[in-house]
Parts: structure tokens; sequence; C-alpha cells
């Protein structure tokens, strides 16, 4: 060997050629980016004044100052497009970089830019927002690449105007499922059945996913407590608004009244789902639960109708202390494989699914996410 | 032979507001009687749960031997402070938590050499609860702190004066649910909740015990008293494993913010943390164990709930691996609370 | 030229604590040019194998200390992973604050006159880094 091999500044370099060749994946929280600028120019002239732009990523949701990132910035530092921008924001950059690399048979995207709109009070405002931002992911995601999967945004003010972006949308080719950014209509709360009734019809899962103004938002789910100080702090606590709408999902009578919905907790991690589970059922034996309303216990909906997602994925002292966490959630059929693409917390495929033990890897790599979100993966 | 226990979460209540009323001064407790003062039912645990109907409050004169054979100590918990953590006159709250205190100490210490009191302390006004631990220093039937947790993290350092008393007379400080968490302005908010059903409550009540840990190691609460120990009674402990992952997984991505913690989080949680496992609930024995196997040895200690019991010690200690089940049932407490809970010298 | 060792660059090529990244046998590597000296890892993360070279030049961390003070410590020798963030020493290969046992793998340089050359079969226990050679 002489010379200069390859000198290579930019992205990706050293990370092994695709290893998943022989195992496709489905990845439910796999996170793009649109052009803000173009969503606004798309929206009524009187909306767009409306919306403050903070940075080419995000609209105002968050107070930037509040518990500081200790490092700077949430995305990977190494997935920066080769033509520039943020990382997640080039379509043709991240199947080369993502896709094709770890086969990644679809991808569901979660728009965190639909998030911010919890803080506005405008509704027609938020609803032109969503619907410009939602047919922007179609046009400049899905029409890139077919495995580019899209997940209609909802307001979390307005069911009726939810519906109507439901309706509007489900049929287009590409469109799996649906997200509202968690506000301040519980979840579990009768005014949100309309929302379920429309997505049951077209066979609509729901995606929830920390909405990056958790604990900051007076509308949007806190951590238990209130306030936390430090960025780290907060981290650990982030799965604390998806225990909050699962149980509310689930103890409010919810999936009993819609019991072909489908939700994924995007995110939320899932060494809790057991533990859980077991405090629910204690709570219905005990009385609790839809004022008694519920005729079966709370874990039969949790396991048949909640799905929960491989990222942040734990990492034990001693790995064998997973194996009775994922039993007592029957990961088999309720865990579903996630990246987290481009976040700085992402966890790479190859090695969360070789950490799974092995009976596991094609149910949480493909299998479970294709029953959960059925034909329209397309696979 | 029965074996050896320590119960560390015994609940007792004044069953009348009159029977405080003469640990006040006299012009606080004309002010409790002239504004309506309602005293929290003894008979209600405030984490859920209440005595079923024709049972009563435990009484000093006969509990003693109502304990679980083999109770070599029991500490005495007044649960009626917990509500405070929902009350806004922040001065009534102190004292009410002292009056509570006298009650407890001139009625039940005497009645059975095994009772020590866990001090019952408003978190509201932490240079008042200072003072409070500070009276029971020295008074060896005073064995631990008891106080409901407020909105404010226990790592932010609003509680530390209560902290720096703990750790002065070595008093572990026991926090316990208040029923107000997730529906009363000023308790821990729990995520997601609102004023639902009832149901909700006990699912995420743990919540606030994950939340609070997270903040007393993070924010370096144990590097400051190395000899304060917090005791989490009431919010179960098969969560806790994976809690412990995860704060160790974002001690090594975010240590750079927080470099004052130089072990794993896992670590100083073993060291200052204990759990009190009072309620199986519907967790399988079998995990129960499981988990159990997965947390340091010195982390879990007994409590019988009483007179809210939902399990028998017996039943306690048989979903806890065999290796456990002696520290669980005395060791752990023995080694927690001191030599205050088993000394025979009383005052 | 030996079989062991794969060309970096030339001296005036490197920027001050920023990587070069170079394939090799033993899989890329990346090369830095410290104000000791140069050194060389491989550009994969212990943790998940994130390409541990890119994204983020030799940095500083902290170190422990009173809670809430922040001492400033590693100047300029922390390679931080662009994923988890994970930090280690470019110099020993350790994690800075002690926050796992795996270390990055070292491989030595070689500077003779203004050409840098990684020596990729010699990693681990092996001297981590080379002073450059006069000129």
């Amino acid at each position: 060997m002489n010379g200069v091999s390859k000198v290579s500044p930019g992205v990706g370099t050293g990370l092994s050629k695709p290893v998943a060749a022989a195992l496709s994946i489905v990845d439910c929280d796999f996170h793009p980016f649109v052009p803000l600028q173009e969503v606004i120019a798309r929206m009524p002239a009187r909306a767009r004044r409306s919306v403050q732009v903070s940075s080419y990523a995000a609209v105002l949701g968050r107070e930037h100052n509040r518990f500081l990132i200790p490092t700077g910035e949430p995305l990977r530092l190494d997935a920066v497009p080769t033509r520039g921008g943020l990382a997640g924001s080039d379509p043709a950059f991240a199947v080369a970089d993502y896709l094709d690399r770890w086969g990644i048979a679809a991808a569901v995207m979660m728009p965190i830019q639909a998030m911010g709109v919890i803080a506005w009070a405008a509704e027609e405002v938020v609803n032109s927002y969503l619907a410009a931002m939602n047919d922007l992911f179609l046009e400049m995601w899905h029409a890139e690449d077919p495995r580019f999967k899209m997940l209609i945004s909802v307001s979390p003010h307005d069911p009726d105007a939810a519906v109507r972006e439901i309706e509007r949308l489900a049929d287009k080719p590409g469109v799996v499922g649906f997200q509202i950014p968690m506000g301040e209509i519980g979840l579990g709360s009768s005014a949100m059945f309309k929302v379920y009734a429309a997505a049951a019809h077209f066979g609509l899962p729901l995606v929830l996913h920390p909405n990056s103004v958790d604990c900051s938002l007076q509308n949007s789910p806190s951590c238990a407590g209130r306030v936390t100080r430090s960025y780290a702090e907060h981290h650990v606590l982030l799965s604390q608004p998806g225990q909050g709408a699962a149980t509310q999902l689930v103890m409010s009578g919810a999936l009993e009244r819609f019991p072909t919905m489908r939700v994924v907790l995007a995110e939320f991690g899932f060494s809790w789902v057991g533990p859980m589970m077991w405090r629910m059922d204690t709570a219905w034996q005990r009385g609790g639960g839809a004022d008694g309303l519920l005729p079966r216990p709370p874990s039969e909906y949790l396991l048949n109708q909640l799905r929960f997602t491989t990222q942040p994925y734990d990492e034990p002292g001693n790995p064998r202390d997973l194996v009775p966490i994922l039993d007592s959630m029957q990961a088999h059929r309720t865990l579903v494989f996630s990246s987290d693409y481009p976040h700085w917390d992402t966890d790479r495929p190859d090695v969360v699914l070789r950490r799974l033990p092995v009976e596991l890897r094609e149910r949480v790599a493909k299998q479970t996410a294709m029953e959960t979100f059925g034909t329209r993966l397309g696979l | 032979m029965s074996e050896a226990l320590i119960d560390c979460e015994y609940h007792v209540a004044a069953p009348d507001l009159q029977l405080l009323l003469p640990y006040m001064e006299k012009s606080w407790a004309a002010r409790f009687v002239r504004s309506r003062f309602s005293l929290p039912l003894g008979r209600e645990h405030p984490g859920g749960g209440s005595l079923t109907e024709g049972s009563s409050l435990p009484d000093p004169a006969t509990a003693g031997a109502a304990l679980a054979a083999g109770t070599r100590a029991a500490l005495l918990v007044p649960h009626q402070v917990m509500p405070v953590a929902g009350w806004t006159d922040t001065l009534l709250c102190s004292v009410y938590a002292t009056a509570l205190n006298r009650y407890v100490r001139e009625h039940w210490i005497p009645a059975d050499r095994r009772f020590r009191m866990a001090i019952a302390i408003s978190p509201h006004e932490p240079e008042l609860a200072a003072d409070e631990i500070d009276r029971y220093g020295e008074d060896v039937s005073a064995a631990a702190i008891v106080m409901p947790l407020l909105a404010t993290h226990l790592g932010q350092t609003h509680y530390r004066p209560i902290f720096k008393a703990a750790a002065r007379h070595r008093l572990p400080v026991i926090v316990h649910p208040s029923g107000r968490e997730g529906t009363i302005v000023g308790t821990p908010v729990l995520s997601g909740m609102g004023p639902r059903h009832a149901g909700e409550y006990h699912s995420l009540i743990w919540q606030a015990a994950v939340t609070n840990i997270a903040s007393l190691v993070y924010d370096g609460v144990f590097i400051d008293l190395p000899d304060l120990r917090v005791v989490f009674a009431g919010f179960g402990f098969e969560w806790l494993p994976g809690v412990l992952w995860h704060l160790d997984m974002e001690w090594r991505s975010l240590r750079i913010d927080i470099p004052w913690v130089t072990d794993p989080p896992s670590v100083y949680v073993a060291r200052h943390i204990r759990i009190v496992i009072d309620d199986l609930g519907l967790t399988p024995p079998e995990a129960s164990r499981q988990i159990a196997n997965m947390l340091a040895e010195g982390l879990l200690m007994w409590g019988s709930n009483s007179p809210f019991a939902t399990n028998s010690a017996a039943e306690v200690l048989d979903a806890m691996p065999e290796k456990l089940r002696a520290k669980v049932a005395f060791g752990n407490a023995a080694e927690t609370f001191g030599s205050r809970l088993l000394t025979e010298a009383l005052a | 030229m030996d079989n062991d060792r794969v060309r970096a660059g030339v001296v005036d090529e490197f920027v001050l604590n920023r990587f070069r990244v170079v394939d090799t046998p033993a899989g890329a590597i990346g090369v830095v040019r410290t104000t000791d000296g140069f050194y060389a890892v491989l550009n994969r993360c212990p943790h998940m194998g994130a390409p541990v070279c890119v994204g983020t030049d030799l940095t500083t961390s902290t170190v422990a200390s009173r809670p809430f003070e922040y001492r400033l410590a590693h100047e300029d020798r922390v390679v931080r992973c662009p994923w988890h963030r994970w930090e280690f020493r470019v110099d020993t290969g350790e994690s800075i604050g002690n926050t796992t046992k795996a270390r990055l793998l070292r491989f030595p340089v070689i500077v003779e006159g203004a050409e840098v050359f990684v020596q990729y079969r010699a990693a681990r226990g092996a001297a981590a880094r080379v002073k450059e050679t006069p000129q």
C-alpha cells in the first residue's frame, strides 16, 4: 500500500457496507426536515405572517435556553449532507447514507417541525401550516424515494380539522399513519374520538413521539415533577409523556372503543412497559380505569393495540437482564425497530438487532411493523 | 421462629383534630378551629385505598401486639402529613407537622419499645423543616424523616436545608406519595395525567420517584452530602432496572454537563437511595424476583403499609430472590436507619 | 515503503486538531495533528461503531469538580463521537471521566520529512503517537 488510498473528510466514512441485505428493516422513527420557508410560502398570506421561524429547522416551540444541549447540537454530526444543510434535510443523501446502507425497506417519517404548533392559538394558522408541511413531505421525500413513508400531521387543537386533514390525505400513496403533537386535549378524551374514528375508517395507526416541547410548553405533557434543571435530567425522563399517553389511551377506554386502532409510541423507550402494565392491571383490579367501565384488564388493550420502538435501546450492564423485560412486554408482538436517524442519540440498525434475542430479530425488524401498518407499507 | 423483620412503613394517624391542638400555640390552635381546618382522614391512604368498612385505625395501646410476628422495629409514618403538599399556607403546614410529631411522640412511642418515629415535615418551608428535624436530632425514638413531594425536584436547592439537617443527624428522608400528584397545583405533575380516571394515578405515580431520583443524582446532592439517604416508599420498585440503565446511559453521553457525577449514576443510587416495597400488586412473583436480582442487594426494604396492607410480609419476601430475603426483611433497614432503630434505650 | 503502513498525507495538509480519515486494510483510521504531535485512532466508536473521527475536531471536556463547577480539562485532546457524544482521549484511547472501559483503537504515526504515514498493523498496546521528526 502506498500513496493516499482515500482521504475522506466527508460523511459516514468508516461505517461498514450494508450488513442487513438479508434482513430488510422497517424503521418506525425517521426524522426528515423540509424547508420551512417553502412551507410558509404555501400558506395563505394572512396565516403566513403569524408563523415565526427560529431557524431553518424549527418553528418557535421550546424556549431555546431551557435545558441547553451540552454539546450544542441535537443531530448526528457525521450525517451532514454533502451539499450542506442540516442532517436530515436532503432526501437523496439520506437514501445513500441511511436507507441503502442498512437495508431499510420503509422509513416512517416523524416530522419534528410539526410539533411547535402546540403553542399556537390561531387554529387556522395551525391547520394551513400542517397541510402545507404534509404536502411538502409527500412531494419532497416520498416522491424522491417511495421507501420514505408519510405520517399525516394533524392539529392537536381542533379535532374537526384533524379529521378533515386525515380525509384529505389518507388515500395518497405513501401515507401509512398519522401523528398528533400531544397537546391540551388528552388522548383519552372523548373529544378525540372523531379523530380516532376517521383513522379507524382508513386503517391509519397513530404514531406518538416526544415532541421536543415536552416539559416546555404549558399545553404539552410535562415530565413528572415539573421542571428539569439540566438536559441530562430532561433526557432521562423523555419516556414519561409516552407513559402518560399509554395510560390515558388504555385507562380511558379509548382503545376499548376503537378495537382496530393501533398506536405506536416512538422513542419513548420500552423497558417500562411490562412494569407499568402490571401497575395498570393492579389499578383496574382495585376498581380504577374508565371508572370501572373497562371490561377486560388493561394489559390486554396494551398488548393488542400499543406498539413500542427499540430506540433508545437499553444498555444494561448485564445484557441478559433485558430478557425478562422483553418477555414481560411480549416483545415478539409489541416491539418495532426505530433508529431516530439522524438525531444524536440514534441507534445503529445492525447493532440493535444483533443485541436482541435471535428469535425476536425478524419480528422487530419488520414483521410486527408490517402487522401494525398493514399493506400501506407496500412490503 | 419467625424471620426477623423491620417494618419500614407503619402508618399512624391522629383520629381527631382535638388531639393535635394541644401541641400548637393557642393562637394557632384557634386559627385551625376558626378556619374550619379539615383534618385529613387517617383512614385514607394518601397514595390510594382506605380502611375497609368496619375496620378501625390502629390504637397505640394495642398496635404493638398486632405487629407482624418477628417485627423487631416499626417505623411510624404519620401519613396525615402528606396532604400538605397541596396546601398553600406554608406556615400552617409546618405548625401542623410539628403537632403531628408531638402527638406521635407522646401517644405512640411510649406504647411499644419497638416503635420509632419518622419525623413528619412539610417541604414548603425548608428552614422550618430543618428546625423540626433538629428538635429530634438527639432523640433515639426518631429514626427517619418523612415528607411528601412538591413539584420542585429534590435535587434543586429548595430542599437543601432539609437534606443538610437529615445528613447532620444521619436520619434518612422517606418520601411518600401524597395522593395529590397529577391533580393539585404545586405538587408533582404526572405526565399526561389530569384529574381523570382513578387508575391513572396508580399507573403513573412511580414517575415522581424516577424524576426525583434523576434530579438527586445528576444535581450532585449525594456528593455534597455523602451521609444522606433518601428512601422512596409507596412508589413500587419494578420499574427501577430500566431507569438505572437510562440514568447510566445518559451519563455516558452527557457527563460533560454534570462532571461532578464521577461514578455511574446507578452506583449513587445503590449507595444513597432505598426503596420500600409495601405492595406487590399484580406483578408476577417470578418477575419480582428477576427484577430484584438486577438491583443492588442493599436497595430494597420491606414495609407493611399497615393498616392498609395488601400483602403479608411472607408474600413480599416470597417475591424476593432467596439471597435477598433476609436483607429485605431486616438487614437493609438496619443498615439504613442505623443504631437508633434497634437500641433498647428509649427516652 | 513497508507493507504495513498507509500514507495519510503531507504534514502541511493537516489542519491542527482536525482528523483526516484514510482507508487502510485495518479499516478507516483518523489521523490528526496536535500541538504535541500526530495521533491516529480507528474511525470507529467502541459504543456503536459510529465514525468517531468525523464531524468534530479534537475538543476539550470537563473533569470532576464540586457540583455546579465546570473545570475544563483535556484541552484539544478529546475525540467526541458524532452520535452519542461519548468522549475519549486521543492519545490514550481511554474514555473521559471513566464512563466506559472501552477504548479507541490507536495506531502509531510515522512522519518522514513532510510525509505522514499510519502503521495500521500496530494497533492496541503499541505507542499511541510518534513525535514529528525534525525537518
